[in-house]
C-alpha cells in the first residue's frame, strides 16, 4: 500500500499554489439534497464532515447499479467498499474545476479491473457469474429449488457433445476458458462463443419449461 | 452520478460511510498540470545542463545544427520529453485530468522519431564526411557505453518523476511508469547526442533508441510495483 507516500492530511486548509485555478465557493456550503456533488466533495476536501457523508451517500446507489451489472451479486458490497475506500484516498486529487463523474468513474473501473485481475486469476472461471446469475434468474420460488439444476442438467445433455465438453471442462473440471481451448484445441475466444450460446439455449429451454406444482 | 432517490445500502456500506466521514480532514489537494510541469521540466533541465556541462559538448555541435537530420532528431528528443512529461503528470490524476488527448502525443512522437532514423538508412546521405557526419567503425568498443550513460542518465531523474507520480493517483501505473522513464531517457539521449560525437544511424537505433524503448518498457512494470495505492 502507498498510504505512507500520501500527502499528509493537515488541520489547516492549505493555500492554493500561485498559477492555480480558484473557484469562488461560498464558505462551506450547507449541505442539502440539492448540492451539487462537485461542491459537497471541495467542502469535504477542506474537512466538512457532513458534506462528505452526503457525497458518498448520494454516489453509492449508482455505483452500487453499476458494479452489479458487472460483478456476481455475493462480491457487490466488497467491490463497492473498495471503490468507497479508494474516492477517500484519492480524494485529495480530485480538481475542483472539473466534473466529479469522470472522476469517480474512472477510480470505479480502476477498482473493478483490480477485481476481475485477481477473481479470475483463482479457480473461479470468467464464465461462471454468468451460470450463477443464469440459476438465479430462473429461480421462481424454493419450491423450484431443488428442481432447477436438474433441468439445467437435463438441457446440458442435449447440447451437442463439443458443448456439453467445454461446460464440463469450465464448470465440473475448473479449467479456465484459455485452458479448456488448449485442450479441445479451440481458441480461447471460441470458447467463450460456444460457452455463451451454450448458456443462451439453455436459458431459453428452461424457461420455458411449465412451473412446477 | 448520483441516483435521485436513495436506495437501501447494507449496514456494512452505511458504517464504512460514517467511518471515512469522520476521517475526513483537510487535505493538501494537488497542483495543477502546469505548476508540475514547470517544476519538473526545470529540474530536468538544469540536470541536463550540469551533466552536459560536466560531459562537455561535441567539438562539431555548431556544424551538426546546420544538417537538418541532426537537428530534427534533437528537436524531436526534446519534444518527447517534454510531451511525455506532460502525459505523465496527467496521468497522476485518475481521471487523467479529463485531458485524454495530450496521452497519445508520447505515441506519435517516439513514431516519428524511429521514421526519422529509419528514412536516414533508406535514403543514406552519399557522402556521409561531406555532410560531417561521424560514423563509428566496427573496432570501436564504446558502442555499449552510450546504453550505459543513458542508463544512468535515466535513472536518476526517474526517481523524482516517481516521487511526484505517487503524490497522486494513477488509474494508469503501467502507463504512468512508462512515460516517467520515457520522459527520463528521453532527456539521457539528448544529453548524449550533444556530446558524443558519433552519427551511425545503426548505432543509434541499437545502442540509443532501442534500449530508450526497452526503459520505458521496465517503465511500466516499475509503475504497476511502484504506484500502487
Amino acid at each position: 500500500m502507498a498510504l505512507s507516500n500520501m500527502p499528509t492530511e493537515t488541520n489547516s486548509k492549505s493555500a492554493m499554489a500561485e498559477g492555480d485555478v480558484l473557484i469562488q465557493q461560498p464558505a462551506t456550503p450547507e449541505p442539502d439534497n440539492k448540492a451539487p456533488l462537485e461542491l459537497l466533495l471541495a467542502a469535504a476536501q477542506d474537512g466538512d464532515c457532513a458534506a462528505y457523508r452526503q457525497f458518498l451517500t448520494r454516489i453509492t446507489p449508482a455505483l452500487t447499479r453499476m458494479i452489479s451489472r458487472k460483478v456476481p451479486m455475493a462480491d457487490v458490497e466488497d467491490v463497492l467498499q473498495n471503490i468507497l475506500i479508494s474516492i477517500h484516498r484519492a480524494r485529495h486529487t480530485y480538481d475542483r474545476t472539473r466534473n466529479v463523474s469522470p472522476w469517480v468513474a474512472a477510480i470505479a473501473r480502476f477498482r473493478l479491473a483490480d477485481y476481475f485481475r485477481h477473481h479470475y486469476r483463482a479457480e473461479i472461471t470468467p464464465l461462471e457469474p454468468e451460470m450463477l446469475d443464469m440459476l438465479h434468474y430462473q429461480q421462481q420460488d424454493v419450491t423450484q429449488e431443488a428442481e432447477l439444476p436438474e433441468l439445467v442438467v437435463e438441457e446440458i445433455k442435449k447440447l451437442p457433445p463439443r458443448q456439453q465438453r467445454i461446460l464440463h471442462l469450465l464448470h465440473q473440471e475448473g479449467y479456465t476458458a484459455k485452458e479448456t481451448g488448449e485442450r479441445l484445441g479451440m481458441k480461447e475466444s471460441a470458447v467463450k462463443v460456444a460457452a455463451h450460446r451454450a448458456y443462451k439455449r439453455i436459458r431459453a429451454r428452461v424457461g420455458r419449461k411449465p412451473d412446477v406444482a | 452520478m448520483e441516483d435521485k432517490g436513495s436506495e437501501a445500502m447494507p449496514n456494512g456500506i452505511d458504517r464504512l460511510i460514517d467511518e471515512l466521514a469522520e476521517n475526513a480532514k483537510p487535505v493538501e489537494c494537488l497542483h495543477c498540470v502546469a505548476h508540475y510541469v514547470l517544476r519538473l521540466g526545470t529540474v530536468l533541465v538544469l540536470f541536463a545542463l550540469a551533466v552536459g556541462i560536466w560531459l562537455g559538448l561535441r567539438d562539431d555541435l555548431m556544424l551538426q545544427w546546420l544538417r537538418p537530420a541532426y537537428a530534427v532528431e534533437i528537436l524531436l528528443l526534446g519534444a518527447l520529453a517534454l510531451a511525455t512529461l506532460i502525459a505523465m503528470v496527467q496521468l497522476a490524476w485518475p481521471d487523467a485530468n479529463s485531458q485524454t488527448a495530450m496521452l497519445k502525443m508520447p505515441y506519435i512522437l517516439t513514431g516519428l522519431l524511429i521514421t526519422l532514423m529509419l528514412l536516414q538508412i533508406l535514403l543514406p546521405v552519399s557522402d556521409p564526411i561531406a555532410a560531417g557526419m561521424v560514423i563509428p567503425s566496427d573496432a570501436e568498443d564504446h558502442h555499449f557505453f552510450c546504453t550505459l550513460w543513458i542508463a544512468a542518465l535515466t535513472a536518476i531523474p526517474s526517481f523524482l518523476l516517481f516521487a511526484m507520480l505517487r503524490r497522486g493517483a494513477t488509474t494508469q501505473p503501467g502507463k504512468a511508469g512508462a512515460y516517467a522513464m520515457l520522459a527520463a531517457a528521453a532527456v539521457g539521449c539528448i544529453i548524449v547526442r550533444l556530446s558524443e560525437p558519433h552519427d551511425g544511424i545503426t548505432h543509434l537505433l541499437l545502442f540509443h533508441y532501442l534500449p530508450t524503448l526497452f526503459f520505458a518498457g521496465l517503465g511500466v512494470l516499475v509503475g504497476r510495483a511502484a504506484l500502487r495505492w
